[in-house]
């Protein structure tokens, strides 16, 4: 009889410990599973961003509006006839100087 | 007692028959429950220019809907505010009024503003996340591009669009309590997305703005019905630009891009063909001189005139002042088959991409063939009686300008894989002349420029080559194609253009009118960007120049 008893208690002990660990295990799953959605949502956003940045970057140096830009500012690109290749280097190693000359 | 006894034990049979013999199947209708997949969207691969500018990005925006039925009755106040946190994004008035059934409150909000509002949805609204395709230069770069959308696919985003759309993701989520979806399972057998491949192309994003800029302003001008033109590395067949005008048809959609779609009579551009083949089969002699002074000649009973009279001209004195009575003279001293063979080297006749969709082969017709007669030959030797694409223009010019070597066209300059960008590499089609021919014919194509029909071509301080043309159109609302094909600098050229306005008004209509003005501006402002083209492929300046920007 106290043998019996005995082995019921340890039964229920070891049902309970398993309970407890069947929780824990649980617990930590869910902890995953949440820390997972979090980091999954921030890639996400992070991506959102990155393609709206460069849709920015785009527009920003669209060339139309860096054409506008440079206009505005007195800036835009200049006639050919006011570059002249003034010295042709006959060195070995070739080189040129290309020069903006005034009319 | 008893009765107690055999209770218990039957409960816990069935515990063990539950938790043990029978554990995968209640899991199963467990998870069904309260699991489920969430498609996770692949985001569209990237379209770049050679430069690494944006032509084609995504964009995640919202939609934000209401289903009234859902809406406790007396809540209507909190779908008001709901609106005004929208703010400039909503689309209905406040405060709003009960419907049947759905309603949008908002679209295309960006999605990083729109995180806070889709936290906290008033009930009976909800949100719907969409991937939307943008592109920055607009209709700049539309006609090589294409689109992407719920209209429809095409251009680029047709032809790439096997490895530009990605594969679509799975994830599994557990349902909460409430029923919204809020956890993912990482433990489960989860496909993360792949993300659709980022591609480069050969356009040059400035170029092709300049260029779409130039050819819309020589159309309106000269009240053409379209426009074409495309500027050709011809070192390596790569395509710099390639502009189209209209770029969208009466109705919005995308008009052909008469670059490669379409086709045309290619004019006097094509004489080209006829002199460097009698060059190329050694058939002139350095002092040969042809009698054009009669102003036409007669083939199989047929009149071909020259546009105004002529003398006695040599052979490069043909090109020079586009005599077509020359140039028929010149095709004369070849065979049927032997300008037949010259065209298709040339690379006529044949789709020059290969996949683009609707790319356009032209038409050369084969001798002995039904569609081929006694004029046939001199016809197509002055450019009629075949019909091309600017682009194999620009292609064939391109073998003339960097010493016989036709290349295939390349759009795609590079791909992005795991180890970075893979590289297309350029291909050679045909040699359909030698390095000698091609600097005969270049020569040719200075004086064209110089003393010729091309003077309005003339590049400011840059020597320049290249030949005008002017095509006869038999239909009713074009009566002419005004053509120009240039190359610079003439001596050794990187950069090679073609340009096409098709149904000019008349006194517009000689290729010296439309397109060779057209043809000079363009390359002015491109080669005021990037001086350094001017100077030639192989000068020793245009490397220093390359290593510096390295």
């Amino acid at each position: 009889m106290g043998g019996m008893r005995r082995v019921i208690l340890a039964s229920i002990a070891g049902l309970l410990i398993l309970a407890v660990v069947q929780v824990g295990i649980y617990n930590w799953r869910l902890a995953l599973a949440m820390r997972h959605k979090h980091l999954t949502d921030e890639l996400r956003e992070l991506e959102w961003k990155v393609d709206e940045l460069l849709v920015d970057r785009a527009d920003l140096i669209s060339p139309d509006r860096l054409e506008d830009l440079g206009e505005d500012l007195g800036l835009g690109p200049l006639p050919l006839d006011r570059f002249r290749v003034v010295d042709l280097d006959h060195r070995q190693d070739g080189g040129a100087v290309i020069a903006f000359v005034e009319r | 007692m008893v009765i107690v006894s055999i209770g218990f034990l039957g409960m816990i049979a069935r515990l063990i028959s539950i938790q043990m013999i029978h554990h995968a199947y209640y899991e199963e209708i467990a998870d069904a429950q309260h699991t489920t997949s969430a498609v996770v969207e692949a985001r569209r691969g990237r379209i770049l220019d050679r430069n690494g500018f944006l032509l084609a990005g995504n964009r995640t925006v919202v939609l934000f809907q209401v289903y009234w039925p859902e809406v406790p009755l007396g809540s209507e106040a909190l779908v008001d505010s709901f609106l005004t946190a929208l703010g400039p994004n909503a689309l209905s008035a406040i405060p709003t009024t009960r419907q049947p059934g759905n309603q949008i409150l908002a679209n295309d909000v960006p999605v990083l503003s729109a995180l806070d509002l889709m936290e906290s949805l008033p009930a009976g609204v909800s949100f719907r996340i969409e991937q939307e395709r943008t592109y920055p230069l607009g209709d700049n770069v539309a006609g090589i591009v294409g689109r992407f959308g719920p209209e429809g696919t095409e251009g680029l985003e047709d032809w790439l669009n096997e490895v530009l759309k990605g594969e679509d993701g799975e994830l599994q989520v557990e349902r909460s309590a409430a029923g919204r979806f809020n956890l993912t399972d990482p433990e489960a057998e989860n496909v993360a997305a792949v993300d659709g491949q980022d591609h480069m192309l050969t356009i040059d994003a400035r170029f092709q703005c300049i260029v779409m800029e130039e050819l819309l302003e020589a159309v309106e001008r000269t009240g053409g019905d379209w426009g074409a033109a495309v500027v050709l590395d011809p070192s390596n067949g790569a395509v710099l630009a390639a502009a189209s005008v209209p770029v969208r048809a009466d109705n919005g959609s995308l008009a052909l891009n008469h670059c490669f779609q379409g086709y045309h009579e290619p004019g006097s551009t094509f004489k080209i063909v006829t002199y460097a083949a009698c060059i190329e089969e050694g058939l002139l002699e350095p002092s040969q001189t042809f009698d054009c002074s009669d102003g036409f000649i007669t083939v199989a009973g047929e009149n071909i005139r020259d546009s105004h009279r002529l003398e006695v001209l040599t052979a490069d004195e043909i090109i020079i002042y586009s005599s077509n009575v020359g140039t028929v003279m010149l095709s004369q001293l070849l065979s049927d088959s032997i300008l037949y063979d010259y065209c298709r080297e040339f690379g006529f006749g044949y789709k020059p991409i290969v996949g683009y969709p609707g790319e356009s082969r032209g038409i050369v017709p084969v001798p002995g063939s039904a569609a081929w007669t006694g004029v046939s030959s001199a016809q197509i030797a002055i450019g009629q009686e075949v019909t091309v694409t600017p682009l194999h223009l620009a292609l064939a010019f391109g073998a003339i300008a960097n010493g016989g070597e036709l290349f295939y066209p390349r759009l795609l300059a590079a791909s992005w894989t795991e180890e970075g960008w893979e590289e297309t590499v350029p291909v050679v089609r045909s040699h359909p002349v030698s390095p000698a021919t091609a600097a005969i014919v270049r020569r040719t194509l200075t004086s064209v420029i110089e003393e010729g029909t091309g003077t309005t071509a003339a590049v400011t301080g840059v020597s320049t080559a290249g030949k005008t043309g002017t095509a006869e159109r038999l239909s009713e609302e074009s009566m002419y194609l005004s053509a120009f094909v240039g190359m610079v600098p003439a001596e050794d050229p990187s950069l090679v253009v073609a340009v096409v306005i098709d149904g000019p008004d008349y006194e517009y209509r000689w290729g010296s009118a439309s397109a060779a003005p057209a043809f000079s501006a363009m390359v002015e402002r491109m080669l005021a960007m990037e001086p350094e083209l001017a100077l030639g492929r192989g000068s020793a300046a245009a490397d220093m120049f390359a290593e510096a920007d390295e």
